[in-house]
């Protein structure tokens, strides 16, 4: 009859449970496999853990916990590493930023922008201002001019701007490709973005005027049109509601995952939800400029291609009214920390500024920060010229009176 | 006529009956207390020598805190009725930290001995840990001690003083480490209470804790859950639904990843649970993949007797891997009361398989191969060919089981294909349309 030995029994003192590992995978880098697999697949541990839509061989692979041991995180203390293949989209920055430009002060982190909470009159539109108050929901990248004469400060867009498209799926967790040749390439969505949206509303302006601290500032505000009640009684001779209206578009159901001509109907808050997280920057812009238009509804139309195929017909499925304070609330969007962005970066330029100047505020095409760079005079001499030519060859804008706005 | 032949293939010959015996196997992936039952079982089977059984107990028990038993089993092997001077101490040792600790958590005690205090307490773990801070002084000193004092008792054999200060201690309790432990030792304590219902849903919420926590690293968390897997089979063999629940646990992919890596020896049990649990015929697919693949890791009669069966064709081999199945179960602490449904199901699945390549099977043999008189073998074929779903009649004249091949006419395959065709036609005409509309 064999013997019997007792083998190594687990000895836990204090608990319950196992307390060593595995002789065999004791003190080597290890990640569990399905003997199953081939060896090619065993071996790829780099693969990304965190990447939707992984376009690799094996993309029906498990996300494994140990794979994250093998995966490199760029810190951010390690600025001189860079990691080849981020798979990350990059953009080219919105202006030709010229070795002669000098940078004033320190980029402009993003995340200071949160934390922030004078002297002189600074005029802007409601477009530029905004843009200021959702910077650090952008994106894609874009500039703007700021002028000082003496104690006058004026925001303005360079011709051919940006900011003089609306964006489209900036925000979305699978970023747009910046490529021309795409039909839903990023200047080509913006372009269409652009085209419905003016098809959609039509503009009067009213100027009004904020104190920040010390800064006077008037911003020309657009209202897209008024609403008064059909209805006789009291209500009807209060003054018309004030209308922002803006329009979504949907280039491609399939890329957004939420089809409008199903969804609308019945689920419009997911088209909405997803419209909040595709477009932050640009919704929290239109928002922001409702805000200070003080307009009291934001009227949203919901835009899409008659085929996904062709960007030039398009559809309006349906139309959405909100009230912009509860829309602000609702993507959480606190007009205390835009108005804290608009004056902390005022009085930055006062600071760095010198007395006559033109400058130009760059929001960094791949890093979350603006640059304030000063341009020399050359350069802005031919920016003026070429700001002569753009605005003889546009329509006059400020012909518009204040305070009238449109009747819808 | 084919026919059963009984040739012993070569390497099924001379079995060593303690060949098979996973005891130690397993062992090493059990908590101490957890041995024993093992141990008990291999004395009563006789297996081994009972001095060497002895000895592994007692060298098991010296590390625990059952002082009582350990004397027992000393006196025992050295035929004596001396108790030796280091368990005297020992004992006096254990008693007094048992005093001591139970002192400590006195006025827990007192707290949840009274049924409407336990009511106060919230789902809220911190909450309640406030609210007994000021109302009753019981602070985090307290609820460590409890931890304590439940392994303190668990180490003596006091197994349901155990599980209950591990239950409170779970409601009590915000660390997260010794949360999971807490749940490891009310799992063995559940099991050495062989309160299988409780200890079925203990290792339900182990097995949710150990999964959530996937910031582990990679290499525990694959030893927790081939622990899990071990310490699963007390339960699962135990359990009414047992067979089922083995079945879903070990064929997760990270559980069966564990088995594959560091626990090949569970695939026996698994097979086991597979060839019993007749409900689940298609997992048996995967696990005959599984045991194709750790073939060189682990083979014991049960995997080679589904090996032949599944992967060979080997119907001889089969059959005499399968009488080995009987003694290896009849050895195995988990399976010996599984035995009788596992031969039943396995014989079933051996003829099932052998009807479906045979045309013509002859009753008096395989009467005589199942041990049989030919009425009853009549019988029992009559209730497999219904339960098979098997197409197949008896000629009761020429005493033979006649199965039916389905083979379709030339007319009708042609019909059959025709009518596929037309409806793929149909598909493709439609994305066509689809196509030029876009």
């Amino acid at each position: 009859m064999p013997g019997f030995k007792l083998p190594a029994i687990d000895q836990n003192d204090e608990d319950w449970g196992p307390t060593t590992v595995p002789e065999a995978f004791r003190d080597v880098p290890f990640m569990p496999y399905s003997k199953g697999d081939r060896l090619g697949r065993i071996a790829d541990f780099s693969q990304q853990a965190s990447q939707r839509g992984y376009q690799g061989r094996y993309r029906d692979r498990e996300i494994l916990p140990g794979m994250a041991v093998f995966n490199f995180e760029k810190g951010e203390e390690d600025e001189a590493f860079e990691l080849v293949d981020t798979r990350v989209v990059t953009y080219s920055s919105s202006v030709d930023i010229r070795p002669e430009w000098r940078v004033l002060g320190d980029a402009v982190p993003f995340t200071s922008l949160h934390k922030m909470s004078s002297r002189g009159h600074v005029f802007a539109t409601d477009e530029l201002v905004a843009t200021l108050m959702a910077s650090p929901r952008s994106v894609y990248p874009w500039d703007m001019v700021v002028t000082r004469r003496g104690d006058l400060l004026f925001l303005d867009k360079r011709p051919g701007s940006s900011l003089d498209y609306v964006t489209n799926g900036e925000t979305s967790p699978d970023p747009i490709p910046e490529d021309r040749k795409l039909l839903d390439g990023l200047q080509q969505l913006s372009a269409e973005a652009t085209a419905v949206h003016a098809a959609f509303r039509a503009q009067a302006y009213r100027y009004r005027r904020w104190a920040l601290g010390d800064i006077d500032l008037v911003v020309r505000c657009g209202v897209d049109g008024a609403l008064g009640s059909t209805e006789g009684g009291a209500a009807a001779a209060a003054a018309p509601a004030l209308l922002a209206v803006h329009a979504f578009n949907e280039f491609d159901p399939k890329w957004s995952g939420i089809d409008w001509r199903s969804k609308l109907e019945n689920q419009r808050g997911a088209a909405l939800a997803t419209e909040l997280k595709n477009n932050a920057a640009k919704v929290a812009k239109w928002t922001a400029a409702a805000l200070m238009a003080g307009v009291d509804v934001i009227k949203l139309g919901y835009v899409t291609r008659a085929s996904p195929k062709s960007s030039e017909a398009h559809l309006l499925l349906g139309t959405q009214s909100v009230k912009p304070a509860d829309f602000a609330a609702q993507m959480n969007l606190s007009m205390d920390n835009a108005w804290g962005i608009v004056r902390a970066l005022l009085e930055l330029c006062y600071d760095t500024m010198e007395e006559d100047g033109t400058y130009l505020l760059v929001r960094d095409p791949n890093k979350p920060q603006l640059r304030l760079y000063a341009v020399p005079t050359e350069a802005s001499r031919a920016k003026a010229e070429a700001k002569k030519e753009a605005a003889e060859a546009e329509a006059p804008e400020a012909a518009a009176a204040p305070e009238t706005p449109e009747e819808e | 006529m084919a026919s059963l032949g009984a040739a012993e293939p070569a390497a099924a010959s001379s079995a060593d009956p303690l060949q098979y015996d996973l005891t130690t196997v397993v062992a090493k992936s059990l908590d101490r207390h957890l041995v024993f039952p093992l141990l008990e079982f291999l004395s009563q089977k006789q297996l081994y020598p009972a001095e060497d059984i002895e000895s592994a107990k007692l060298e098991l028990i010296e590390k625990t805190n059952m002082v009582d038993y350990a004397v027992d089993i000393y006196q025992g092997l050295n035929q004596t009725d001396e108790v030796p001077d280091s368990l005297v101490a020992r004992r006096q040792e254990v008693v007094n930290k048992l005093r001591t600790l139970e002192g400590q958590v006195k006025t827990i005690t007192d707290f949840l001995s009274n049924a409407d205090n336990v009511r106060l307490l919230k789902q809220d773990k911190t909450q309640n840990q406030a609210f007994l801070q000021s109302e009753f002084g019981i602070g985090p000193d307290q609820v460590d001690a409890l931890y304590h004092l439940a392994k303190w008792n668990f180490e003596c054999g006091n197994y349901s003083a155990a599980a209950e200060y591990l239950h409170h201690y779970r409601s009590l309790s915000t660390h997260p480490d010794r949360c999971v432990s807490a749940l490891w030792g009310k799992v063995a304590a559940d099991i050495l209470l062989q309160d299988f219902e409780a200890a079925m849903e203990d290792l339900l919420k182990l097995k949710d804790l150990l999964d959530l926590d996937t910031f582990a690293p990679v290499v525990k968390q694959l030893q927790s859950r081939s622990w899990l897997m071990h310490w699963s089979l007390f339960v699962f063999f135990n359990h009414e639904n047992g067979m089922n629940a083995l079945i879903d646990l070990f064929l997760q992919d990270r559980y069966l990843t564990a088995l594959q890596l560091t626990g090949q020896h569970l695939l026996r049990y698994l097979s086991i649970a597979v060839v019993i649990n007749k409900r689940r015929r298609n997992v048996l697919k995967d696990l005959v993949r599984v045991i194709q693949q750790e073939q060189y890791e682990y083979r014991d009669p049960i995997t080679e007797f589904l090996r032949c069966l599944f992967v060979e064709a080997d119907f001889d081999g089969a059959q005499a891997w399968l009488a080995q199945c009987e003694e290896v179960l009849d050895n195995d602490f988990f399976l010996v009361a599984a035995k009788e449904a596992f031969m039943d199901a396995a014989r079933t699945f051996l003829f099932e398989t052998y009807c479906r390549v045979h045309q013509q099977i002859d009753l008096a043999e395989l009467a005589g191969q199942l041990g049989m008189d030919r009425e009853a073998t009549e019988k029992w074929i009559v209730n497999l060919i219904r339960n098979a779903r098997l197409n197949a009649k008896i000629d009761a004249k020429a005493g033979t089981v006649v199965m039916q091949t389905e083979t379709l006419g030339a007319n009708d395959a042609l019909l059959e294909k025709a009518r596929g065709l037309s409806v793929r036609t149909f598909s493709l005409a439609n994305t066509l349309v689809g196509i030029l509309k876009a």
